[in-house]
């Protein structure tokens, strides 16, 4: 059925398809090439900027993009495509925009097991997350765990997780649960400048700022929603101790995407004859050597950022290991999956009938695979990838799988709570020292590096994650599975 | 500090305004607020070390985005938190050339206390203008 809405234009123009689907058609700014559609119930489009239907028209506008411009119910404003944006591009005669990726290039993540439980980790907590605070770097001007020399660095690029394996940190047996197994394949350092291997060098093994934290997180029974799934996922309640890591590629990856955008703009026009209505979706086709270029120094940013969470996980593995005077092995601790939220990926999917090859943009969007798929570890292969929302500090986060439903939006599904309130409003609300007495009373232990930052990140800065993950699973972005909830937190 | 902050732009990042009588002021106020909704107690940044950043580039805009990106660039890649002392913009046949006198220190996570990290400013609704009372600059800035 498709009706008009009550919205307003943000939304008169906006048609609901389905439930939690609506579309803003081609006829609604001169130049868009598709649809712009968005996952969202009523409640949550509601609750969208009107910033992010602009942008999102706007992504509609890119040369050679396939299908729709889409938004995940988790859609936000953020500069030139909106947090939660996805397009799928036709690599033969499409583009590829820094924009569409971000410049925290593989932002992602990472969800652990343990086999410890709440009763023994309780009492240790605030131990725990001092040892943490201390071991894993984090907050502005701190600097990572190694010190690599430019071939090293080379090999890192290259390599992703796997260096890390090589070179003596632990995890050999988390690389086949990664995302692309932890390396992904077309890096060339050739095509990163070396004010990105200046900006880096310093970084490999921070958390960094902002969102980016590092959870203790526990599964109770009651958040169990697919048993079946969650056991497959190895989650299993019982009030059973979960890791959560949320970093990317910090300053090399921002520095790489500073260093293409600048240069798609100066190429744009005058080399390609392209323009769009915004410089942050500044462009190259890909098969050029501009785009694939930018590709090949993408790629290695987003191996960067996979070595970035393997090494955290190392430093975590230490310190539980040091802390319950137990091996890394005896506590259980193990990757369950590791998932990349911004990234431009060379994938295959049906287009109107016709499997292809596609160049996916994900902005703040997280792949989520259906059972059966290529790509997917043997573990996985029947069930689905698993797909991990973060939700805020205070909130939780929930794990879902995909679904064979999720091919309309290119097995793409949402990546966390999503803003409703700008940091600067937040800060306003919110005062970080009380927020984080609040929240110990509730029984969350967080450390931080900037109370300021804290109130940032309130809980009430964010859209309900109980709706984001009610949405996404009605929308048939995937399905939900359960939902961990925070005992200890630290931000950078 | 004076600077204004815009929160119709973004609601995950930072857009923030600048106004200054001539150019010159208008960068070294940008990149002064750029510091200042970094580093909490900006004011306590000590002038022991010295940079001078220069640069050239044909559009005001894009130098405005490249002269803000240095400060993040030398934050991460020297450790160093600058603040901008004084701005020097020329310009011939369309060729714009920067000179920015610096001061500051290296980060220290003791001494220096932050309030978020800027990963990057970016190009969205960038905007370095001539207004009727002297200069404004818009950035968006990716936190």
């Amino acid at each position: 059925m498709i009706f008009w809405t009550g919205l307003d234009m943000k939304n008169s123009s906006i048609r609901q398809i389905e439930e939690t689907l609506f579309e803003i058609p081609r006829s609604y700014k001169k130049g868009m090439r598709v649809p712009a559609r968005i996952y969202a119930s009523a409640e949550l489009l509601q609750s969208m900027d009107d910033a992010v239907l602009n942008q999102l028209t706007n992504v509609a506008m890119l040369p050679g993009i396939l299908k729709y411009a889409l938004c995940m119910p988790d859609g936000h404003s953020g500069y030139g495509f909106p947090i939660g944006g996805v397009a799928a591009i036709d690599p033969g005669e499409g583009i590829i925009t820094p924009g569409g990726i971000g410049f925290d290039i593989n932002c992602g993540v990472r969800l652990a097991a343990t086999s410890l439980t709440l009763e023994e980790v309780q009492p240790r907590v605030k131990d725990l997350v001092s040892a943490l605070f201390r071991q894993v770097p984090s907050g502005v001007g701190t600097t990572g765990m190694l010190n690599l020399s430019p071939s090293q660095f080379d090999e890192a690029m290259t390599q992703g997780a796997s260096w890390a394996v090589k070179n003596g940190y632990s995890g050999k047996e988390d690389l086949e649960y990664i995302e692309e197994g932890g390396c992904m394949q077309g890096a060339d350092p050739s095509t990163v400048s070396q004010r990105a291997r200046e900006r880096g060098k310093n970084q490999v093994g921070t958390l960094g700022s902002g969102n980016h934290y590092l959870e203790i997180q526990v599964a109770r029974s009651e958040n169990i929603f697919d048993a079946d799934l969650a056991r497959q996922f190895d989650i299993t309640g019982e009030n059973r101790i979960y890791l959560m890591i949320h970093t990317g590629s910090r300053g090399f990856g921002h520095q790489v995407a500073t260093d293409y955008l600048q240069q798609f703009l100066s190429v744009m026009q005058r080399t390609y004859k392209l323009s769009m209505p915004d410089r942050e979706l500044a462009c190259a086709p890909f098969d050029s050597v501009d785009g694939r270029n930018y590709f090949g120094a993408m790629n290695c940013a987003i191996n960067i950022a996979f070595l970035n969470r393997q090494l955290i996980m190392h430093r975590v593995r230490e310190v539980f290991s040091e802390i319950f005077h137990r091996s890394p092995d005896e506590l259980g601790i193990k990757t369950v999956y590791d998932v990349c939220h911004n990234t431009a990926k060379l994938e295959r999917h049906l287009v109107d009938g016709r499997e292809r090859e596609v160049l996916i943009h994900r902005k703040g969007a997280t792949r989520a695979f259906a059972p059966g798929m290529q790509g997917l570890p043997e573990k996985y292969r029947q069930c689905g990838q698993p797909v991990l929302i973060g939700g805020s500090m205070e909130s939780g986060s929930y794990v879902l799988a995909g679904i064979p439903r999720g091919s309309d939006a290119f097995f793409t599904t949402a990546h966390g709570s999503g803003r409703i309130l700008s940091r600067h409003q937040a800060k306003k609300m919110y005062n970080g020292r009380e927020l984080q007495k609040k929240m110990e009373q509730r029984g969350i232990y967080i450390q931080t590096a900037s109370f300021s930052g804290l109130a940032e990140e309130a809980g009430g800065a964010y859209k309900n994650i109980d709706d984001v993950a009610a949405a996404t699973e009605k929308a048939g972005l995937s399905r939900v599975v359960a939902k961990l909830l925070p005992i200890g937190n630290i931000k950078g | 500090m004076d600077y204004e902050v815009l929160d119709t732009i973004t609601s995950a990042d930072l857009a923030f305004r600048v106004l200054a009588g001539d150019r010159n002021e208008l960068f070294r106020k940008g990149a002064a607020a750029l510091m200042a909704i970094m580093v909490a107690n900006y004011e306590d940044i000590s002038m022991t070390r010295h940079h001078t950043i220069e640069m050239t580039d044909t559009s005001l805009e894009i130098l405005y985005y490249r002269f803000l990106n240095e400060f993040l660039f030398l934050r991460d890649a020297e450790l160093l938190l600058l603040l901008p002392c004084s701005v020097s913009i020329t310009g011939t046949n369309g060729v714009l050339n920067l000179t920015c006198e610096t001061r500051g220190e290296r980060a220290d996570r003791n001494k220096h206390s932050f309030n978020t990290d800027i990963k990057a400013v970016t190009m969205h609704h960038l905007r370095v203008e001539k207004t009727s009372s002297g200069w404004s600059a818009t950035a968006v800035l990716d936190l």
